[in-house]
């Protein structure tokens, strides 16, 4: 089989029993025939020792041996191994599963909308609607319990405000019948947000003054959210912000208390980005350690509804 | 093999213990002369396999190959065995000095085959007499006889196409019958 006129294939093929094509083939056939030779039969004797093993157990004996003897043993090595390891993997799952400790209930805020001025609202949109939310603004404000706070100060007074229900990081955003604007023709919403800061310099004047920037900016993108959510609800199109009123307020006991106050201040019909918020009216002096700089901030936009013109009695 | 046997493999079912060493038997025999060159000791393993078979009985799945090629499997594994013991004893004997190590007697193999052909398979190596069993004696095709023999069917081709090689290097075309 060294020639190289049968390949490994046709080998195959007769072994498969092709017939032979070239010579070489031929004679390969004739060799593989002597190979085979005469069938060899066993011998008697090994067929009566064959013929002489026990019959085939059936199934029911098959189980019996299980639980005996040494298949009793060979059950348990088998078995043992399963179940610790069915019950490590058990405890190390249930271990993974264990119930983290409860995180902090997320600090809540109202949001107390009231719409006045629209008569195709949904009824249970003209009702005060409540939603709980993270209050973005509130990085230094500790978790307190709701309390009152004092009526939000705006340039436009808004009869219609609800009691403001949130703490003291809360907003609320009201959407209250307003004088018509000349070019709004709708009604006005104000809302209002409130920002903190934690100064841990507080000797120095220039980072207050960051801090008290920063917190507007807060205060300021809290409360346009706010008020572009009511408005999305009540479903009225909010105009460019009328005016904004700034008040700080709350500051901690080691950090000077700064003069409050609201400030109003009319601004450029476009919105108004957080950096060009209005400089707060407090300027407090220089001391050691860490303060807390918050502001609030209302913020009031003339609305125009879709089609036909609010008819919305003027602010009293 | 049987009819008997056959169509229970074909169905996928076991057939009974009796009806397949019956039917195999001549097989496993011709099989272990091949690989072993002996026909007593061929003898004596047949009679081991079977009784390994039957206690393995319960452990045969049809769908996993023919009833032949799993007794042939074990067949195999317990002339390895065999040979491993011998091994070890001539080992031993020879460590200790206290037997000579018996020299190779000359494989037994069948009859009805030339001078010329048996001799050229008493000098080829013991894996390649296996082989020619396997495939050319039993005819067993490449898959299941590489199955039986833990190796790929296209080695088992290629082993076949070398073995076959050497016995027609010392075999002339006149010299088989």
């Amino acid at each position: 089989m060294t020639s190289p006129e049968v390949s490994e294939e046709r080998l195959e093929a007769l072994l498969a029993g092709a017939a032979p094509a070239t010579p070489a083939e031929e004679e390969l056939v004739a060799f593989m025939t002597e190979l085979r030779g005469e069938p060899v039969g066993a011998p008697m004797a090994l067929r009566a020792r064959v013929g002489a093993l026990a019959p085939t157990p059936t199934p029911l004996e098959r189980l019996r041996g299980a639980f005996t003897g040494a298949g009793l043993r060979k059950t348990i090595l088998v078995a043992a191994p399963a179940c610790s390891l069915a019950l490590a993997a058990g405890v190390v799952i249930g271990l993974g599963q264990r119930p983290s400790p409860a995180p902090p209930p997320p600090e809540t805020t109202t949001l107390t909308t009231t719409d006045t001025g629209r008569t195709s609202a949904p009824p249970d949109m003209q009702l005060n609607s409540t939603e709980t939310r993270k209050d973005h603004g509130t990085s230094a404000a500790p978790e307190q319990t709701p309390a009152p706070s004092p009526p939000p100060q705006t340039a436009t007074p808004s009869p219609g405000f609800a009691p403001d229900t949130s703490g003291p990081s809360g907003g609320r955003a009201t959407i209250a019948p307003a004088p018509v604007s000349p070019r709004s023709g709708g009604d006005s919403v104000t809302s209002q947000g409130s920002g903190a800061r934690v100064v841990p310099n507080a000797a120095n004047a220039d980072d207050r003054d960051a801090a008290r920037a920063e917190a507007l900016a807060d205060a300021l993108q809290d409360a346009a959210a706010k008020a572009q959510r009511a408005a999305d609800r009540a479903g009225v199109k909010l105009g460019p912000p009328e005016a904004v009123a700034v008040e700080s307020s709350q500051a901690p006991p080691i950090c000077p208390a700064p003069a409050t106050g609201p400030t109003t201040a009319p601004i450029a019909p476009t919105p108004p980005p957080p950096a060009s918020a209005p400089a707060p009216a407090t300027d407090a002096p220089a001391a050691a350690g860490s303060c807390t700089v918050a502001a609030d901030v209302s913020v009031t936009y003339p609305t125009q509804t879709n089609g036909a013109t609010a008819a919305s009695p003027p602010a009293p | 093999m049987s009819t008997v046997v056959a169509a229970a493999e074909g169905a996928g079912s076991r057939p009974d213990f009796s009806t397949a060493a019956e039917a195999h038997l001549d097989d496993v025999y011709r099989y272990l002369i091949h690989m072993t060159g002996n026909r007593d000791l061929a003898e004596d393993l047949t009679a081991d396999t079977f009784e390994r078979a039957l206690r393995a009985w319960g452990r045969y799945r049809p769908s996993e190959g023919p009833m032949l090629s799993w007794l042939l499997g074990i067949a195999r594994h317990r002339a390895l065995d065999h040979f491993r013991r011998e091994r070890r004893r001539r080992d031993r004997d020879a460590r200790y000095g206290a037997v000579q190590p018996r020299s190779s007697e000359p494989p037994d193999l069948p009859g009805g085959l030339s001078a010329p052909m048996r001799a050229a398979l008493e000098r080829l190596e013991p894996r390649d007499r296996e082989l020619i069993g396997l495939r050319v004696v039993l005819g067993l095709d490449a898959t299941t006889a590489a199955k039986i023999l833990d190796i790929t069917p296209t080695t088992c081709t290629t082993r076949l196409h070398r073995a076959l090689g050497r016995l027609r290097k010392e075999v002339s075309p006149d010299d088989v019958t």
